[in-house]
């Protein structure tokens, strides 16, 4: 993500990667380790990149790769300097041209594409609730922040409820001042994968013990519309979370552990419509102090306390707003 | 901010090496197979190999004493300011005479089966073209230590060009290939064409990418070749 605060929001670099190759956007930490076609497939390439062969301190494979169609690798690097991504474009573009130049097919693509079974099929809950996340620092009244991309980072991620889940979110009798607790599920899955300290990085999934309280109650509102279809709610609620995080840093061979947390006051409010059986409008802030740090959120020189917003909106009919929530491959998102 | 120090002994000592299989010769029967050059074709195949980052991580570029081989990998050294060095332990497994194409491929299918045999007068078996091009791997990997970034470590790399036979020999012996195994390393590999093999203390060598495996990258490109689930990489 820091990559595309900077790299990719650099004008060049985004006229490089639009107008000559075709972008696509992959998570490479399932992506590295699935065993199917797909993962075959980036395997093949990212064995051939800059971190080709890696095993320390990690065994990642993220960065950023310029490969053909049939597997061979152009160029890749890992950085969020656009010059560098400037010039590792340019590095693939000009090798482009010597296989373009030396070749005498006629690129046709291939008639055939072998049967794909993916290892990890589709999660994606079709009729249910897609939210958008968005995370960031909330301005502090003393900022010792270093004054660099992370001062004004931001983050996005999605989070999936089944159809089922978004109905049960509307608390029942369907009359204005009708409330209820949103179900445990959903609230557990909000707290442990989606109140996390995400605007610089990656942060784990709170064990379901790091939950020392977690409350959100929905309230109906208004009742409206033709034929009384349209719902409106008001959400409020707070979760507290705590955790004393703890790692091995390989380079420095040390163990390390950060006491964290997140003490949020949960507000919004949403419409659902009874004759699409979906919501039509949904904002949910969660906001309050979050403290400490994990192996690879970068917040070691920041560990706060201090206030940190994440805003949950109506995720949009574009391809994109299928992008499955950052922790989708987690074993618990979905209930244990 | 500058990397922190790192214990060396907590680095992991791992290497690999890109093995090429050398690009299309100009055949003549009237010259022994390993003064051949290469063909009008082969020299293109061997320019395209510049296109192909894999070799951006080899420090060191070896062949086998065939012209063939060492003109398939000078245009990629060049690039990275290195020549190819010539080296007598990668030469392609001997043979004598001129076979033609039936009695070729047969004695080849002899060489692969029988490999501690003679597949026929004045060929080099298999096992001894294999130990020869092992011992000149294993020479040369000290060599090729390790590549330490700030923030990560590469295993080190060198690319070794030589002939069909004897790379799927070595790679048979390194594997422990089923004869069924060699034959499909030996009928995957295209001219020109690249595998990698990785080494790493206390496991057995891997093979991270096969022949056969990129589309070649010395040939035209447009045919999609999917890896099977495995252990590619």
């Amino acid at each position: 993500m820091a990559g595309r605060a900077q790299a990719f929001s650099d004008p060049e670099v985004i006229r490089l990667a639009s107008e000559q190759f075709i972008p696509v956007a992959e998570n490479c930490s399932p992506l590295q380790r699935q065993r199917d076609a797909k993962g075959d497939f980036f395997r093949l390439i990212a064995e051939q990149g800059h971190y080709a062969g890696r095993t320390f301190p990690t065994d990642t494979r993220q960065g950023y790769y310029a490969f053909t169609a049939d597997g061979t690798l152009l160029a890749a690097r890992n950085s969020r300097d656009p010059r560098q991504m400037e010039e590792m474009l340019h590095t693939a573009l000009r090798r482009w041209s010597v296989l373009a130049d030396t070749d005498d097919a006629d690129g046709s693509a291939p008639e055939t594409l072998p049967d794909y079974a993916p290892a990890r099929p589709s999660r994606y809950p079709e009729g249910g609730l897609i939210l958008q996340l968005a995370a960031r620092d909330l301005p502090r009244a003393v900022d010792t922040r270093k004054d660099d991309w992370r001062k004004s980072a931001w983050n996005l991620d999605y989070a999936w409820f089944s159809a089922e889940e978004a109905r049960a979110i509307v608390p029942q009798p369907r009359l204005p001042g009708s409330r209820q607790q949103l179900p445990r599920e959903v609230i557990r899955r909000l707290a442990r994968f989606h109140l996390r300290d995400f605007v610089r990085g990656e942060p784990p999934v709170w064990p379901e013990e790091a939950i020392r309280d977690a409350e959100l109650e929905s309230a109906i509102l208004e009742v409206a519309g033709d034929e009384r279809r349209l719902v409106r709610l008001a959400l409020h609620g707070a979760v507290r979370l705590e955790w004393d995080w703890r790692w091995h840093d390989r380079q420095r061979d040390e163990d390390r552990h950060a006491e964290s947390g997140f003490d949020a006051a949960l507000y919004g409010e949403a419409t659902w419509d009874e004759s699409r059986g979906a919501f039509i409008a949904f904002e949910l802030l969660a906001a309050g102090p979050r403290w400490g740090t994990g192996q690879y959120n970068n917040r070691a020189d920041d560990l706060g306390p201090a206030p940190l917003g994440i805003a949950f909106t109506l995720a949009g009919d574009e391809p994109r707003d299928r992008t499955p929530p950052h922790t989708i491959y987690h074993p618990d998102y979905f209930g244990r | 901010m500058a990397a922190p120090l790192v214990d060396p002994s907590v680095l992991p000592q791992a290497s690999r090496v890109i093995l090429v299989r050398h690009a299309r010769p100009r055949v003549n029967p009237a010259r022994p197979a390993r003064e051949w050059e290469l063909s009008p074709e082969g020299r293109v195949a061997a320019r395209r190999l510049t296109a192909v980052a894999l070799f951006e991580h080899a420090d060191g570029f070896y062949a086998g004493p065939e012209p063939k081989m060492s003109a398939t990998l000078a245009d990629v050294a060049a690039e990275r300011g290195l020549l190819v060095q010539t080296d007598p332990s990668f030469a392609e497994s001997h043979a004598e005479g001129w076979l033609d194409a039936a009695t070729f491929l047969a004695t080849v299918g002899r060489f692969i089966t029988a490999p501690v045999r003679p597949a026929a007068a004045g060929w080099e078996t298999a096992a001894e073209a294999a130990a020869r091009f092992a011992a000149g791997i294993e020479r040369l990997r000290p060599d090729h230590g390790p590549v330490v970034h700030p923030g990560h470590v590469n295993p080190g790399a060198f690319a070794v060009a030589s002939g069909g036979r004897v790379l799927t020999a070595y790679l048979s012996w390194l594997l422990g290939h089923t004869t069924e195994q060699a034959f499909q390393t030996w009928r995957a590999m295209r001219m020109p064409d690249v595998a990698v093999v990785e080494f790493s203390p206390d496991v057995a060598p891997r093979l991270v990418i096969p022949f056969g495996l990129l589309a070649s990258p010395g040939a035209a490109s447009g045919g999609l070749r999917l890896p099977a689930t495995g252990d590619a990489g």
